[in-house]
């Protein structure tokens, strides 16, 4: 089966060797000429996170080390730091060189074109 | 290196459960995402690390995306509100939502400090999604060095 969308590929996370690996949770939105996945990942910055394309699979990595306050003894604990990772299918109709990501307050956008006969073009229609 | 809520030992949690008081547990989290991979299933929003001092308690809000204009932190006595929006957005023209995972709405936490705070002294700050909150001791709670006075 062929996708004409971008998924996330469930079955390759986390991924064997590493059983840590938070999988970010993600929203995935698509307008007529791109997509874009839009990712959880808390603690981490633009020198953490990674963004790789290889066989139309998207991978989206990061990390976060969280700075624990000094002289204090922790009280609770209901989150971690640690690696982030997850995979996605995309489909053959983007553009896989023009992929451009960025990341902002803890959140990684990935912003992935599509190919130029594919974007849905709004025609004139004269009278 | 790193610290994995994933494969950890058993959490800390009843200490968490005894600082929250389940009175003031107003939490309300308006859309809850159905998956939640990866993570633990658990229901207070945001998740949050505490860690006390002398000096007091500092305590950090994993808010990924949050606008830190849309959040509002309030301390009385010993009680501690966190409330706000996050990723609240109307889909822009012509985009279509192909999958939403992330947590979206209204969210309160409301915390009972295991002492009374300095309220005029607390600090905040907002980094990569995470907001940490410095609560200083009211000076009476503070450890205090008695002096013994020769008689």
């Amino acid at each position: 089966m062929s996708e004409t969308k971008v998924m996330p590929n469930e079955a390759s996370v986390p991924s064997p060797e590493s059983e840590a690996v938070f999988v970010p949770r993600v929203d995935i939105r698509e307008t007529a000429d791109h997509f874009e996945v839009v990712a959880d990942m808390p603690g981490a910055d633009d020198k953490s996170v990674e963004a790789t394309v290889q066989n139309r699979v998207l991978t989206i990595e990061g990390w976060s080390c969280p700075e624990k306050p000094e002289g204090h003894e922790p009280l609770g604990q209901e989150f971690g730091g640690g690696r982030y990772r997850r995979d996605f299918t995309l489909p053959d109709s983007v553009e896989v060189n023009g992929i451009r990501a960025r990341v902002r307050n803890g959140v990684l956008s990935v912003r992935i074109p599509k190919k130029e006969d594919v974007k849905a073009r709004r025609i004139q229609v004269t009278g | 290196m790193f610290e994995f809520v994933t494969a950890g030992p058993p959490s800390p949690w009843t200490l968490f459960e005894e600082l929250e008081s389940l009175q003031s547990d107003m939490n309300r989290l308006l859309s809850a995402p159905e998956a939640r991979p990866g993570r633990r299933s658990r229901t207070s929003y945001p998740p949050l690390n505490a860690w006390t001092s002398e000096e007091g308690l500092t305590l950090d809000a994993e808010l990924p995306g949050v606008d830190p204009a849309e959040v509002d932190i309030s301390v009385v006595g010993d009680e501690l509100s966190l409330r706000g929006k996050v990723n609240v957005r109307e889909p822009a023209e012509g985009e279509t939502v192909l999958r939403r995972e992330r947590p979206a709405g209204e969210f309160q936490r409301t915390l009972q400090l295991p002492f009374r705070a300095d309220t005029g002294a607390v600090k905040a700050t907002f980094r990569n999604g995470i907001l940490r909150i410095r609560i200083p001791r009211s000076e009476e709670e503070k450890p205090r060095k008695i002096a013994i006075e020769s008689a």
